[in-house]
């Protein structure tokens, strides 16, 4: 298994442009695909992966600052502060504009991520759970020589955002019993966590794609 | 078919849908041709500028909840509790032999609240979004279901998707019950906003019974709606008092790779999940007796479901009958796949291809099958449901009918 990891803190610049051909999407995205976006350039390092390869991603929460929200609510009060219907429509959505709904959709980091590499194979889009990631996994098509590409994204309270990737096999999985147990009942992000803590253990250091061992 | 297949199969089922807050009711006003589209009443909608929804109702009724009430996760409830009371063989399962797979739609966000309660002004929205996995949580909780469960986020094929794991655990796993379906309701202020900003909405303003025209020449744009539907999935020699209402034969998805708000305009990627489904089904094209397309009466969706059609079915794609729910049932989104396999399952039972609502006039451009008028009768021993969504992603389920 070939694993990836980033994080970027709240005002850090998230350099998805310098890992995509299709460089005009790049407004339609939050942070979490941004993040995503990094993962998998370094993940991949410029390799195509086969148009079927299998795509599960997990979802984290919405940020919902990303979605205008601040802008929506500053034309959306009264002077006293109730909320204006009217005020809502002719003022805080007009205030935001249509792209901004892509970042509150869920299934955008999975459509853009495919759109990028040309993935047009099984796919599903979970969230946030890490035993719905690894059964959609464990129950994917399999073509031989091909892996399966999974990847999940979290943005904490204080505003990291991070997000990891993986080209696994379901023999991968299999053999990684261990760390399903630990961390099914678990945001999926902690499933990269737990195997980037393995790698570190076996001297393979963090933030780095390594192959992790079928001993696991 | 082969023997050594494992049969899996749907073996009850419940609902809350713009056509009925039960699965009788459901059906009845399915083949009634009941239209549950009207003008936005759950949201004050004074100030929008399209007003048109398919709300939930039982008994002709809207139902309501309390105001600023994330209404999907009431739907849900209800939805299972009716699969529960229908249901007597989930406890033959051990709770850890019972999963449940949903389909969610966008988390709820209560904007009135967060406003009126001042706390926009410190930026702390967090208490004020509702988010639909705690909701599975919840009920998976309700209903001792221990085996694993999960919310599907992938927008229109989010219950189908559901589905389709589903369908898979129980290909390989024996002892397992599953429920499964979706849920969704995008009737407030920020989601209704939000699509309609993206121009799908139609913006019809006359009759809102009229405005969803699925494949219709003159169709302008989908309507949202809102709903559950819940299943329950067990292998065919595991039950024991549960009646069979279909069999899932093969499932596939697939992404279009393209855009995130237009599908494949030739249909390529949405014919290879059909493809697929079909081939898993171990069936051949010619044996589809029907197709329940997504249908979502936009402008794009038709011409490219036609081309996936064509490349499916070859010359026979302007023969094979079609049927699209969503001219009564609007868009539920990420609760459509699951709302529309009950529609699905209704054809199975009662061999008949409904009439799709409001389609009056053909499209050169979508040159199907589409049923006009009166229920066509037909054998039908297989149907393929088709759905596809904002962001590329496609799903295809062949469905059997059961015969005891």
């Amino acid at each position: 298994m070939e694993l990836e990891l980033v994080s970027y803190r709240r005002n850090e610049t998230i350099p998805a442009r310098d890992y995509m051909t299709k460089k005009k999407h790049v407004k339609f995205f939050d942070r979490e695909t941004a993040a995503a976006m990094v993962c998998v350039g370094r993940l991949l390092k410029g390799r195509m992966l086969p148009t079927n390869t299998p795509f599960y991603y997990a979802k984290g929460a919405v940020e919902h600052e990303e979605y205008g929200l601040e802008d929506i609510a500053a034309g959306s009060a009264t002077a006293e502060g109730a909320f204006d219907h009217e005020g809502f429509i002719k003022v805080g959505m007009a205030n935001v504009s249509p792209l901004t709904h892509s970042k509150v959709m869920y299934n955008m980091t999975l459509s853009f991520l495919s759109i990028e590499l040309g993935l047009t194979g099984d796919n599903a889009v979970i969230y946030r759970s890490a035993s719905g990631l690894l059964l959609q996994t464990y129950h994917a098509p399999v073509y031989p020589g091909i892996p399966i590409l999974i990847g999940a994204g979290r943005v904490n309270k204080e505003g990291t955002v991070e997000s990891g990737f993986a080209l696994v096999t379901q023999g991968n999985l299999l053999q990684a019993k261990r760390a399903r147990d630990k961390v099914a009942h678990d945001d999926a992000m902690e499933l990269f966590l737990h195997w980037n803590r393995v790698q570190r253990e076996r001297g393979q250091g963090p933030h780095k794609a390594g192959v992790l061992e079928a001993s696991l | 078919m082969k023997s050594h297949t494992p049969r899996i199969m749907i073996t009850a089922a419940g609902v809350n849908s713009p056509l009925g807050c039960s699965v009788n009711e459901f059906m009845e006003n399915l083949a009634n041709g009941t239209i549950g589209i009207g003008h936005l009443q759950s949201v004050n909608a004074e100030f929008f500028p399209v007003k048109c929804a398919a709300e939930v109702k039982e008994k002709g009724q809207l139902v309501e909840t309390e105001e600023n009430m994330d209404r999907k996760e009431y739907f849900i409830r209800r939805a299972v509790k009716e699969l529960v009371d229908n249901c007597p063989d989930i406890e033959n399962y051990k709770p850890r032999n019972r999963m449940m797979h949903l389909g969610a739609g966008l988390d709820y966000f209560n904007l009135q609240s967060y406003i009126g309660s001042g706390h926009f002004k410190q930026k702390h929205w967090e208490p004020y979004y509702h988010r639909s996995d705690h909701m599975v949580d919840r009920l998976a909780k309700h209903y001792e279901i221990r085996g694993g469960h999960s919310a599907n986020v992938a927008a229109c094929v989010a219950s189908s998707q559901s589905i389709g794991l589903s369908y898979r655990i129980l290909s390989q796993h024996t002892g397992l019950g599953i429920v499964t379906g979706g849920f969704d309701s995008m009737l407030s202020h920020l989601h209704y906003m939000g699509l309609y900003k993206l121009g799908v909405l139609a913006d019809d303003t006359g009759d809102p019974a009229r405005a969803c025209k699925p494949f219709d020449k003159n169709r302008r744009g989908a309507v949202l709606g809102e709903g559950a539907a819940a299943f329950f999935l067990q292998r065919f020699d595991e039950i024991k008092q549960n009646r069979p209402l279909a069999e899932i034969r093969g499932y596939a998805s697939t992404l279009d790779a393209h855009e995130i708000t237009e599908p494949y305009p030739d249909g390529t990627y949405l014919a290879e999940a059909a493809q697929d489904a079909i081939l898993e089904a171990q069936l051949s094209a010619e044996e589809i007796d029907c197709v329940h397309l997504h249908g979502t009466g936009t402008r794009q969706n038709a011409p490219a479901e036609a081309r996936a059609m064509e490349l499916v079915f070859g010359h026979r794609y302007k023969e094979i009958p079609v049927f699209s729910l969503k001219a009564q049932t609007g868009h539920l989104m990420g609760a459509c796949g699951a709302v529309e396999l009950l529609a699905a399952i209704y054809s199975l039972q009662n061999q008949v291809v409904l009439p799709t609502r409001n389609f009056d006039e053909p499209d050169p451009d979508v040159p199907l099958r589409v049923v006009k008028g009166e229920p066509l009768p037909l054998k039908i021993f297989n149907i393929l449901k088709l759905n596809s969504g904002f962001g590329g992603q496609n799903t295809a389920i062949v469905l059997r009918r059961y015969v005891v």
